[in-house]
């Protein structure tokens, strides 16, 4: 259903082509970070989507007051798209582990590239959508 | 999402302008269900999209020996799309509590109507963006209990 051919191995613009790729990155901020450094806070109102270029990152969330560590995420992964998605707070907090780099696609951005360019919008989404029910099943797993 | 503006109260669609739903009307059917009555008990439920028109349905999920009512869609909702996205094929069953009336979208159909129609193409994928993460967000509170 929805298939886009698979074009190379980033989890968020997998489907677009050269082209498309290039100029969706031209919006992508690249930030560096070291061990323990943070990236997302809980309850932080951004609602940039972000991904992992290089290293990977801890994520925790806050537990009837206790932080505790839930997964890590690696290369090639991203995050955030909730709150791309719902005008949510950030729900986790993000560091990371070790030295990472991150490509940081900043909201408004993206909303504004996205609405003038349907068909990287429609692969992106679909992408999205994805990595959601890959979460849908994670979750109800944990049943 | 607040790239698109709701126009309708049909969540799949909801994005569409009027040029835009009478063209994607075309490829809805109509279907009813008894309460009780199973939705997704054959192939055909793989083959489409259902968007509740009118009317409620349960979430049921099976893991071995134990059953859990994981969620309830209402009025306007996507039903719980089991493989749209994902080879996996969740063990879970839909049941109508009331008597409901589904609007029907083959995803054949609606697969190709999509890859000719990009700017509808964007917009239903960002309906099925937020009808997922809402979902997501129920699931999660449901199962740490708040």
């Amino acid at each position: 259903m929805f298939c886009y051919k698979k074009l190379n191995n980033h989890a968020l613009l997998k489907y677009l082509d050269e082209q498309e790729f290039q100029a969706i990155q031209n919006i992508a901020k690249i930030e560096n970070y070291a061990n323990d450094q943070i990236i997302i806070s809980i309850g932080e109102r951004n609602r940039d989507i972000l991904f992992i270029e290089s290293g990977n990152v801890q994520v925790s969330v806050n537990l009837k007051g206790k932080i505790i560590n839930v997964t890590k995420l690696n290369q090639g992964e991203f995050f955030g798209e909730m709150n791309f998605i719902l005008p949510l707070r950030r729900t986790a907090n993000i560091k990371a582990n070790g030295d990472a780099i991150i490509h940081r696609y900043p909201y408004s951005e993206l909303c504004a590239f996205l609405k003038n360019h349907n068909l990287i919008a429609a692969k992106i989404f679909c992408a999205i959508n994805e990595f959601q029910a890959s979460k849908l099943i994670d979750t109800l797993n944990q049943i | 999402m607040n790239i698109y503006i709701r126009t309708n109260e049909n969540d799949l669609l909801k994005y569409l302008n009027q040029d835009e739903l009478l063209n994607i009307q075309k490829l809805e059917k109509m279907t009813d269900f008894q309460p009780s009555q199973m939705i997704n008990e054959d192939q055909d439920y793989k083959e489409n999209i259902y968007v509740i028109k009118t009317g409620s349905v349960k979430i049921t999920y099976n893991t071995g020996k134990k059953s859990r009512t994981i969620d309830e869609c209402h009025d306007g909702e996507i039903i719980w799309l089991t493989n749209l996205f994902n080879d996996h094929d969740l063990s879970i069953t839909i049941n109508a509590l009331i008597p409901t009336s589904c609007h029907k979208y083959n995803l054949q159909e609606l697969s190709q109507f999509m890859l000719n129609n990009p700017s509808i193409a964007s917009k239903i994928q960002a309906a099925l963006n937020d009808s997922q993460c809402e979902k997501l967000i129920r699931i999660t509170q449901k199962l740490g209990g708040r």
